[in-house]
């Protein structure tokens, strides 16, 4: 057997073993540790505060934060200024009753994008 | 936009590993140029032919290195464009960016300063901090809250640590393959060993202090992703201990009456151990992807639970459940009979490429494992005709790569149910499904490296070359299934399967590194590592055979 053809061959085994273990799910890198409002929380219809701790410094101002209404709307968040390293502080528009999802994309200092859903709902007031 | 975070964290971890061993290579280089070469006046009477050679390896490696970390800075800018909407400006700006470029250009530096002769010494040692600093900008430790600066200094010294002593074996192993002085060879192999013992030290110490900042107990080491890839960095670790250990011994037989034999062995272990040491550098990129096990004191996998499941056997799963009683298949039943009722065409219930996460019955599992563990059958079957074929009267057992053929055979049959030839999915149109094309091309990797190998055992390739195909391969797919063991934050199912998936990455190292040298080596050690292959594939298929999913 010719070199180049064995070179050809172990180059081939190396490529195919990369392409044997494909994509898992984005590790999560930078862990919820609090959140407010609370994973599967309901809380009255106005305005919500949003609190995201994390286990690990963000970078505020290239990070995402939406909140995704029942049908599928998604509005962007303003994220708040000077708060500490390791948290995402905004506050949604006024929240109609119905159901609803925080939605994040956040960057961590050390380079990982991590994204991340939370669940709450707006119940009717009484 | 979802699929193009999913996709840039396995090809992160890929670049990063990357970035990390060739980062270690180029540092390595430097000082092993600089405190092993150097540091003998007029270089000891080195030739010019080996300190190019030398010099080249550093060279090769600061353009790779500024090659996989352009491509892996890039590739974060445009997920961080793509998905968060920050504009070009700003992400360029970003910490993690700006540690990027610091790397390339302190490898820039290295490329355009450093010369066969280190005369530039201060230039290459700036571009080697500028390097450090670059690559230790990137890991958890600068993402901590609390003392930070501490651990930067750690993070610093595990890293130097590594690079002294994993990244100078390239330009150790090509002085003991020149043609020198016994004497100068025995001298500068004693100065590099020096090095090494305090590079051990650096890297033990740092690790306790990682220990102490990232996993904080014992429980984390095997209850968490994270701990689980530090306990399999410290296995390896250990590996790496014991060869560099005989190097050390065999380092001080040098220039006596057992020169020549020192020195060989001397250089088949440097090779093994830096198919090892490359193995540690993608863990420790995978590592960097996960989030440190002290951050997750809920969700642990209990030392029970894992004793239940991977160390207590239960009998192997060798029959299937019937293919209609798989999750899709009664799946698909349902929508064709309310589709029916409504005079509709039915929907399907597997959607290949579709992304979703289909359910998992019981069912599944029992056709996952049956698959586990009939491969495990297989692989239990090569290992011990391979150890057969060593004995006289066994001749009929040197054709056990067929039987690698056969597990091509059945993988391609049964990994995939809803798809050709079980299930509904067309051959072709499975192909927009991840899995499938993972399984496909295991399949024909499995087939030719069986029938590679077949044709090496019978003798019928004339180029010996063709049988550094097989530690090759198994070297490369184990660090592969190391680098592959990161899962979501502490899902426990998740953790418990991958709780398999690491001594099976290890063994194939362990078979792979006892090939190299059953194939390189001088007896003893040639014979001893010819009897741990097939061991190791044994190990494997055992793992195998009792893998379970419940």
């Amino acid at each position: 057997m010719k070199s180049h053809s064995m070179i050809r061959l172990i180059l081939f085994c190396l490529v195919s073993l990369c392409c044997l273990f494909p994509p898992q799910r984005a590790a999560a890198h930078a862990v919820v540790v609090s959140a407010r409002p609370a994973a599967r929380s309901v809380l009255p219809a106005g305005e919500v505060a949003v609190d995201l701790e994390f286990n690990s410094r963000i970078d505020a101002t290239r990070s995402r934060l939406a909140v995704i209404d029942g049908e599928s709307r998604s509005t962007t968040l303003v994220i708040a200024q000077g708060a500490p390293a390791n948290r995402i502080q905004s506050r949604t528009p006024a929240l109609a009753p119905g159901k609803y999802l925080l939605e994040w994309y956040v960057l961590s200092t050390d380079g990982h994008i991590t994204r991340g859903r939370l669940k709450f709902d707006v119940a009717t007031t009484e | 936009m979802e699929l193009l975070v999913d996709l840039f964290g396995f090809l992160s971890v890929i670049l990063r590993g990357l970035a990390l061993g060739l980062a270690a290579i180029t540092l390595g280089g430097v000082v092993f140029r600089h405190a092993v070469l150097a540091r003998a006046p007029g270089f000891g009477g080195v030739d010019e032919a080996v300190l190019r050679r030398l010099w080249k390896v550093g060279q090769m490696s600061a353009a790779g290195l500024l090659t996989a970390v352009a491509l892996g800075k890039a590739l974060d800018l445009s997920v961080l464009t793509g998905t968060v909407g920050v504009p070009l400006a700003s992400a360029l700006t970003a910490p993690f960016a700006l540690a990027g470029i610091a790397t390339c250009t302190g490898a820039l530096l290295m490329l355009l300063s450093a010369d066969p002769h280190c005369r530039r010494g201060w230039l290459e040692g700036l571009a080697a901090m500028i390097i450090l600093a670059g690559i230790v900008a990137t890991t958890h430790a600068t993402g901590r809250i609390e003392a930070r600066g501490w651990l930067l200094f750690i993070s610093a010294l595990h890293q130097a640590g590594g690079a002294l002593w994993i990244g100078g074996l390239p330009c150790f192993l090509i002085v003991l393959g020149a043609s020198l002085a016994p004497t100068l060879r025995a001298d500068l192999s004693a100065r590099y060993s020096r090095l090494c013992v305090l590079a051990v030290l650096a890297i033990l110490l740092s690790a306790l202090a990682k220990y102490d900042a990232y996993l904080g107990v014992f429980a984390a080491t095997y209850g968490t992703a994270y701990g689980l890839m530090t306990s399999t960095k410290v296995l390896m670790f250990l590996a790496l201990l014991a060869f560099g250990a005989g190097n050390f011994w065999a380092v001080r037989r040098m220039a006596g009456p057992l020169d020549a034999a020192a020195t060989l062995r001397t250089r088949r272990f440097v090779e093994v151990e830096m198919a090892v040491g490359i193995g540690v550098f993608f863990v420790a990129g995978s590592l960097t992807s996960l989030p440190p096990a002290i951050d997750l004191p809920d969700d642990r996998v209990a030392w029970g639970t894992i004793v239940e499941r991977v160390f207590i056997p239960r009998a192997p799963q060798l029959t299937s459940p019937d293919h209609s009683e798989l999750w899709y298949e009664t799946a698909q039943a349902q929508l064709d009979q309310e589709a029916a009722a409504a005079r509709e065409d039915a929907a399907r219930a597997f959607v290949p490429g579709a992304g979703i996460l289909y359910e998992r019955s019981a069912a599944d599992m029992a056709w996952s494992e049956y698959n586990h563990n009939w491969s495990g059958v297989f692989v239990l079957a090569i290992g011990l005709l391979a150890l057969l074929a060593r004995l006289p009267g066994f001749g009929f057992a040197r054709h056990w790569p067929v039987i690698f053929v056969i597990l091509g055979v059945f993988i391609a049959i049964r990994a995939d149910p809803e798809s050709w030839p079980l299930g509904d999915v067309g051959f072709f149109e499975a192909f927009r499904e991840p899995g499938v094309v993972q399984h496909r091309l295991m399949t024909l990797l499995v087939m030719v490296f069986g029938l590679f190998e077949w044709r090496v055992r019978t003798g019928n390739l004339g180029d010996t070359r063709a049988a550094y195909v097989f530690p090759v391969s198994n070297i490369a797919g184990g660090v592969m299934m190391l680098t592959h063991s990161h899962v979501l934050e502490n899902i426990q199912e998740a953790l418990l399967i991958e709780i398999s998936h690491i001594p099976i990455g290890l063994l194939a190292l362990v078979a792979g590194s006892a090939r190299w040298l059953e194939l390189r080596a001088e007896s003893p050690v040639r014979e001893r590592a010819a009897w741990v292959w097939p061991l190791a594939f044994i190990g494997v298929g055992l793992v195998l055979m009792f893998y379970r999913e419940s």
